[in-house]
């Protein structure tokens, strides 16, 4: 277990569900909190009674979706001062294809994200500066947060006190998605790279 | 010089793709490796609960004494083991006022305690109660 993890534990364990939203929120903001660890040991927590399941999913759902959201909107207040910023010809015109396929796959990018921690908050901001539609951003930001909220939670509250055996396998499996999303995304670029005005 | 950019952009993007997949196959054959692990763990299990009759309901494991640690709550311990709320604060000698709200590390970190030494003094007054 993480040296963050026992004192963010600890502090769920006595203020419950204001704790859970912080750290989720905080987590898909910018700070690096092991958010799905936290779902796990909350599904346990559940699963033994101590805490509601219902109530852990929708807070932990929030919080998420609120930070993702305000990193988003963060990133698209500050779009312009981006592109100024860039004064290069050359790199405007990557960061201008970028930005094309960024909207075209919006919608998947946004939701396979969500299942890998740490990409979540830079695509986050990626979807800011390409101005990928709120309303589209929100639909699959939900429904991925859902998905790894269901994930984490079900399988802390199935498993129980052995949660922490599971998070090893989960960790392996969201690091393999990684690297598959990682490839998926040079890939993306080097085509827009090599592609002539 | 527009070219020489993309030259070297395509090349460092080139380097990233095949370290990238390096790690790829590397995570897969950990993960293949842990998945003949836990078949040959769950062989071992299924070979047990055929021998037992008892069936399972809720979570499939419970935290046992052993699982106590320090990031936990009196009260969440209390609530565990279903033990009278004043009995860890009796046996264990506890004033602090914060109990049972407080941390196993917390009330350690509060009475200049060890940690460990905490953690075990607990789970041995569990054990005792629930013998």
């Amino acid at each position: 277990m993480t040296t963050l993890v026992g004192p963010i534990l600890s502090y769920i364990l006595l203020y419950k569900y204001p704790v859970l939203f912080v750290v989720q929120f905080l987590s898909a903001l910018i700070v690096p909190f092991p958010a799905n660890t936290t779902l796990a040991a909350v599904g346990a927590f559940a699963g033994e009674g101590y805490m509601s399941l219902t109530l852990s999913f929708f807070i932990s759902l929030a919080g998420c979706v609120a930070g993702d959201v305000a990193g988003y909107l963060i990133a698209r207040l500050l779009q312009k001062r981006v592109t100024r910023w860039i004064k290069s010809e050359r790199w405007a015109g990557y960061l201008k294809r970028l930005d094309k396929a960024m909207r075209r796959y919006a919608g998947l990018t946004v939701f396979i994200t969500r299942l890998t921690p740490g990409l979540e908050i830079l695509v986050n901001f990626m979807a800011g500066l390409a101005e990928v539609p709120f309303g589209r951003f929100l639909f699959w930001d939900t429904l991925g947060n859902t998905l790894n909220a269901v994930l984490y939670m079900g399988a802390g509250y199935l498993i129980g006190a052995d949660w922490q055996d599971i998070i090893g396998i989960f960790g392996l499996a969201g690091g393999i998605l990684l690297v598959l999303v990682l490839i998926a995304a040079t890939i993306v670029v080097y085509r827009i790279v090599i592609k002539k005005d | 010089m527009s070219q020489t950019t993309d030259k070297k952009v395509r090349a460092v993007l080139a380097v990233i793709l095949v370290i990238l997949v390096v790690v790829l196959i590397l995570l897969l054959s950990v993960a293949v490796r842990d998945v003949r692990r836990a078949k040959t763990l769950e062989q071992a299990d299924m070979t047990r609960s055929t021998l037992s009759t008892e069936r399972r309901s809720g979570p499939l494991s419970k935290v046992e004494v052993g699982d106590i640690a320090g990031w936990m709550t009196f009260d969440y311990v209390n609530y565990l083991f279903a033990l009278p709320p004043q009995y860890l604060e009796t046996t264990l000698s506890i004033n602090d006022p914060a109990y049972p709200h407080i941390s196993l590390n917390g009330w350690a970190r509060h009475s200049n305690q060890n940690r460990p030494a905490v953690v075990q003094a607990v789970q041995s007054a569990v054990a005792a109660h629930t013998q």
